[in-house]
């Protein structure tokens, strides 16, 4: 078993499952599609090399919400031109994004060697990487480790990823999503976020089950109502 | 370039004075968190649509190509440095009946509409010309086979017909201020010049919003990619440094008649890196304090991050750096280019022994 934990952080990212035409809507955590989409590129893979992408499906998937983020709508326009020059029409196109938020998503499977291929695609990639839209690239710091755990154990034991002035706002219950085969007899939400076709012609996405699961971070510097401990009054001012 | 990857990497720090160049419906400058604070933003798609008319102005002398309604002059002229003894009117015919074979419309020897050839299809089509090639689908594979540069670099979508998307080989990251930033509002009235006297009233009023920022911009090429794209090493060199041009030289025109906001960046850094493009956003996290200006700690903290990321990446292959301060200071590894141009020049020098003539297999 070999695991690969990344960190998707940075001012904006954008995971939409569910978008069509005009309105641009992302969900709250990423998706495995997109990420999948992430590693196909990073390999090089081209659109419409379904086979190829399909089998990036097999890998174990699960996201852990560090830092949840704040709904942002950004207003957007797209002309559309006649041959003449002469504008035939004007798109309103708005696009959602998660502004400030940091996630873990871990990727693993049985074969290493699989995974250790994406390791050295993700850290030297073909396509640039990017957090769902093309204009959100990947921070310097997105690769964290590999471990030999699984998902689920690598997520449970991570510490927490956030911000020192968010960890001060927030509980140290952390939520994760993971593929559904992966833990027996939680909650399981059917999510239109299976990988089939990235084709510029015939993009696909089929059904996955995903289960939410609770952990609790262990972080020393926290009581256990979440609280810190140590009592810094210039902190609090921002000083 | 057999598993040879190459990426150009740009960063600015530039400052804005109060402005607004990228509102959103509302008529407010957009914004976004960070780091749990508000910063100013100008959105990807507005940076590159100043950046792509910048192409569009300055591309043919650049010698990448042209966007042009003289397409058959453009032709005609290649076809007489081939064939020196073809008289201009001659020369000028074979254009356009080598496009019109290709089946692009002509009127009176111009084309019906804008139309962009890049200097190696219009090579190819003056060479097929001089030739007498007449095997359409051979003179159309000359238009599709290769996107004009900026359709390359920026990508297209064409909603009606998807076989001619095109994946960008570039990346614009959205511009976000350095600092935390508040939104202002400036009142205005509009006096009527021919009110009577007892007249107290102005003749309208209302209000505009700004702010004012120091923004870190960021943006990046697939070298590998945009030569897989254009198959032609002299005219990916001439595209990339028109690409570094229009980062550093465009702005986005909103309210720019209201606030005259035509600056130039702070800094640039341009790094070649043959692992990963690298984005130093993080650098700005932690939101920049300051009392004496955002400029100066700004273009400190960008250095200082282009060295902590070495932890997780390689060191660039090589860094160009521009910066009104003073170089020395500046603990970084790389080039410290008097201006622009000398930039260029260096990394035309670069890229030419970095760059294979040929697209590898």
């Amino acid at each position: 078993m070999k695991t690969l934990l990344l960190k998707f952080s940075g001012p904006l990212q954008s995971w939409g499952t569910s978008s069509h035409f005009e309105t641009r809507e992302t969900d709250r955590y990423p998706s495995k599609s997109a990420v999948i989409g992430m590693v196909a590129a990073s390999l090089g893979y081209r659109r419409h090399e379904d086979k190829k992408i399909q089998e990036l499906n097999d890998l174990d998937f699960g996201v852990r919400i560090d830092q949840a983020g704040e709904s942002l709508r950004d207003y957007h326009i797209a002309r559309k031109y006649k041959n003449n020059g002469d504008i035939e029409r004007t798109y309103v196109t708005d696009r959602y994004y998660l502004e400030d938020a940091i996630f873990i998503v871990a990727i693993g499977h049985e074969d290493e060697q699989f995974v250790e291929k994406i390791e050295q695609g993700l850290k030297e990639p073909y396509f640039q990487p990017f957090m769902g839209r093309r204009s959100l690239p990947l921070s310097a710091d997105f690769f964290i480790e590999s471990s030999k755990k699984d998902v689920v154990e690598s997520l449970q034991q991570l510490p927490w990823q956030a911000a020192k002035w968010y960890k001060k706002t927030s509980t140290n219950q952390l939520t994760a999503y993971v593929d559904s085969d992966l833990v027996l007899g939680e909650p399981t939400q059917m999510r239109q976020d299976r990988a089939k076709s990235f084709s510029q012609k015939n993009r696909s996405f089929g059904f996955r089950g995903e289960a939410q699961i609770k952990i609790e971070i262990q972080d020393k510097k926290l009581d256990k109502k979440g609280f810190l401990n140590e009592h810094d009054a210039f902190d609090a001012l921002g000083g | 370039m057999t598993n040879q990857h190459l990426f150009l990497d740009i960063h600015a720090i530039q400052t804005l004075p109060p402005s607004n160049i990228n509102r959103d419906d509302t008529g407010s400058p957009k914004t976004a968190q960070y780091g749990g604070v508000r910063r100013a933003r100008v959105s990807s798609q507005s940076w590159k649509k100043a950046m792509r008319e910048y192409f569009h102005k300055n591309s043919a002398q650049s010698n990448v190509g042209v966007r042009t309604l003289e397409i058959v002059r453009y032709i005609a002229d290649k076809i007489k440095s081939y064939d020196s003894s073809k008289e201009d009117s001659e020369a000028m015919e074979l254009a356009e009946k080598v496009l019109n074979e290709a089946k692009v419309k002509t009127k009176d020897q111009r084309a019906k509409a804008l139309f962009f050839l890049g200097n190696t299809q219009a090579e190819q089509l003056a060479q097929a010309a001089v030739n007498g090639e007449k095997d359409k689908k051979q003179l159309q594979e000359i238009l599709r086979d290769k996107p004009a540069v900026d359709i390359a670099l920026f990508g297209r979508m064409v909603a009606d017909d998807p076989s001619l998307n095109e994946d960008a080989s570039s990346q614009v990251a959205h511009a976000i201020s350095t600092h935390a930033v508040q939104t202002e509002f400036d009142f205005y009235t509009a006096v009527d010049d021919l009110a009577p006297e007892d007249n107290a009233g102005a003749g309208m009023l209302g209000t505009l919003e700004f702010n004012s920022s120091t923004l870190y911009r960021y943006a990046n090429v697939a070298v590998h990619e945009l030569l897989r794209q254009l198959n032609n090493k002299e005219t990916v060199i001439n595209t990339l440094r028109l690409f570094i041009e229009a980062f550093s030289n465009s702005i986005p025109t909103g309210k720019v008649n209201s606030y005259a906001n035509q600056t130039l960046p702070q800094a640039i850094v341009v790094n070649l890196r043959t692992d990963r493009p690298v984005n130093l956003v993080s650098a700005f996290e932690e939101p920049v304090k300051t009392s004496n200006g955002n400029v100066s700690s700004s273009i400190k903290k960008l250095f200082n991050e282009l060295r902590k990321v070495e932890k997780f990446v390689n060191e660039p292959e090589y860094t160009f750096y521009l910066t009104m301060e003073d170089g020395d200071n500046l603990d970084v590894d790389g080039v410290n280019e008097e201006n622009l141009k000398t930039l260029l020049e260096h990394f035309t020098e670069v890229t030419n022994n970095l760059i294979p003539a040929e697209v590898g297999e």
